[in-house]
């Protein structure tokens, strides 16, 4: 196996493994090396469905997603498709489900129909993110909470009726602005725009300003790497420190994607 | 000559040509595709420091740094060409995202970017649209803008790294100059954005805090991956950018490695 990392602070990419059937020892470097650099970038993995769902349960439990769609028969593996008839990337800055109570551990995307050109996926370290805030802004966020809410962004399709609904069983959730990857330790940012409604205890105008500068510091380009999407590239990020955005560059070509999500643990 | 986009918004690798030996036709050919991708790159060309500044010649006059200073010098028997080194001994200075010298009367058409020296990992360039950048604006936000002018002025953003006397001195050659806020590219009629967070003082006619509002709004449609690449150098890369619509900045991410980089820059005209 030779890792090649992408940047200096986030992400690599692997060679000489087939996740087909990977052994315990090769799926502990793998963990390893996930921990390390964040984002994992497999290319040429030709896999089954059921293979893909098997790989993501050597990390951890999966998640079936209550909004998103599915696959048919196969639940845990959320379909994500942009065509001529429906456009869709998520072309925001964001960790996934962040607000459940308990998100994602990490995400398992593979291509499987990918345009010539665009659609590319951006990742970046939330800990670096952090490490280069000024040190007055640190202090102002370091033991703040921030509610997160799926209606920001999942609400748009539902009804009010619908939204009361799940509300029921996905209230909003508070979590730390700042959280501690419960692996590594590192502190990372742990807010972004499309499910943040605001920073608790604070004026709305502080909270915004506040959001605003976490933001910025996850869109510099010092913190990220970018990567180039084949058909069979599989890409397995860290959703407790890293933070993705699917660039919005390919309507009306396809671009079909397949998700398996981990679930994670409270964050602290 | 092929021609292979690199994302949907910026950006095109061009291989099978060999900038030692370019034909007139394939000058054309690269020119065009040039004002079709804004961003051209092109792996593995050794050529000298001379070929250099000849196929920079090939587009335009070149222009010899007024001022450069600290990591930037000017190559002694070639003007022309200006040299950004760091190291160890002296970091490289995170560079919000520009284009070059827009705090002059002509800024810059293009720049073309050499690798001499690059670290294994990090120092990628990402390079945006400022056109794409400028198409994803809301359509209150471009009518509010689209006649409104900016004052550019080199002390906001290289100003301190000269003295008070200096500063002055060079301020009286280059006073701060103004430009539209939404140019139109010369050859193409493109509309770009022409603000940004580093050569930009502010907006003309607007109070402090308008101003401020509307450049983070275009700072921040600069910002998105949607309208960028994310380009990594190799030894003997060369990249060109045309500096009327595209911005670029550098990760500052690979201290304590060393990364020298030559760029020769073609003279523009003013900005309309």
């Amino acid at each position: 196996m030779q890792v090649h990392q992408l940047t200096c602070h986030i992400g690599a990419e692997i060679t000489g493994v087939d996740l087909s059937n990977p052994t315990p020892d090769l799926i502990e470097e793998i963990k390893k090396i996930w921990l390390e650099h964040k984002v994992l970038v497999l290319r040429d993995q030709s896999i089954t469905r059921e293979e893909h769902i098997a790989f993501g349960r050597y990390f951890g439990e999966l998640e079936i997603h209550p909004f998103a769609p599915s696959l048919e028969n196969y639940p845990e593996i959320v379909k994500i498709k942009s065509d001529d008839k429906v456009q869709y990337a998520a072309s925001n800055w964001h960790s996934d489900v962040t607000w459940r109570e308990e998100p994602s551990m990490g995400s398992i995307l593979r291509g499987r129909v990918i345009p010539e050109v665009g659609g590319d996926t951006s990742f970046a370290n939330a800990a670096e993110a952090y490490n280069r805030l000024p040190e007055h802004v640190k202090e102002k966020v370091d033991d703040g909470y921030a509610i997160h809410d799926f209606t920001r962004t999942f609400g748009r399709r539902m009804t009010n009726e619908e939204q009361h609904e799940q509300h029921k069983k996905y209230p909003p959730a508070r979590h730390p602005v700042i959280r501690t990857h419960p692996e590594t330790g590192e502190r990372s940012i742990y807010t972004n725009k499309p499910f943040v409604s605001h920073i608790e205890g604070v004026s709305d105008e502080e909270s915004r300003e506040l959001l605003r500068i976490l933001e910025r510091a996850i869109l510099d380009p010092s913190v990220q790497c970018r990567v180039k999407w084949a058909v069979d590239t599989i890409v397995m990020w860290d959703n407790r420190i890293a933070q993705h955005h699917a660039s919005n560059d390919f309507y009306p070509q396809t671009r079909h994607v397949e998700r398996v999500t981990i679930v994670g643990d409270k964050p602290f | 000559m092929k021609i292979q986009k690199i994302t949907g918004s910026i950006g095109a690798e061009i291989t099978e040509v060999d900038l030692a030996n370019v034909s007139d036709e394939e000058v054309g050919e690269i020119k065009k595709a040039w004002l079709d991708h804004k961003v051209l790159v092109l792996r593995d060309q050794h050529i000298s420091e001379e070929e250099h500044i000849a196929f920079g010649r090939k587009f335009g006059e070149l222009e010899i740094h007024p001022f450069a200073k600290g990591g930037h010098v000017g190559l002694g028997n070639y003007p022309e060409l200006l040299r950004i080194a760091s190291n160890s001994e002296r970091e490289f200075a995170a560079v919000k995202w520009h284009s070059d010298v827009t705090w002059r009367e002509e800024p810059s058409m293009g720049s073309i970017l050499r690798g001499v020296v690059i670290p294994e990992t990090g120092g990628d360039t990402c390079f945006a649209s400022a056109a794409a950048a400028y198409e994803s604006l809301p359509s209150d936000v471009k009518s509010q803008i689209d006649d409104l002018y900016a004052i550019h002025d080199f002390t906001v953003s290289i100003g301190e790294k000269y003295t008070l006397e200096e500063r002055l001195e060079k301020q009286k050659e280059y006073p701060p100059v103004r430009h539209p806020v939404v140019r139109t590219h010369p050859e193409t009629g493109e509309r770009s954005i022409y603000t940004n967070g580093y050569h930009t003082s502010h907006i003309e006619g607007v109070s402090d805090e308008e101003s401020d509002k509307i450049l983070a709004t275009l700072e921040l449609a600069m910002l998105s991956p949607t309208v960028q690449f994310r380009l990594k150098w190799e030894k003997d890369t060369f990249v060109m950018w045309d500096n009327r619509s595209t911005q670029h900045a550098v990760a500052a991410d690979f201290y304590p490695a060393e990364r020298i980089v030559e760029r020769v820059t073609i003279i523009g005209d003013r900005p309309f």
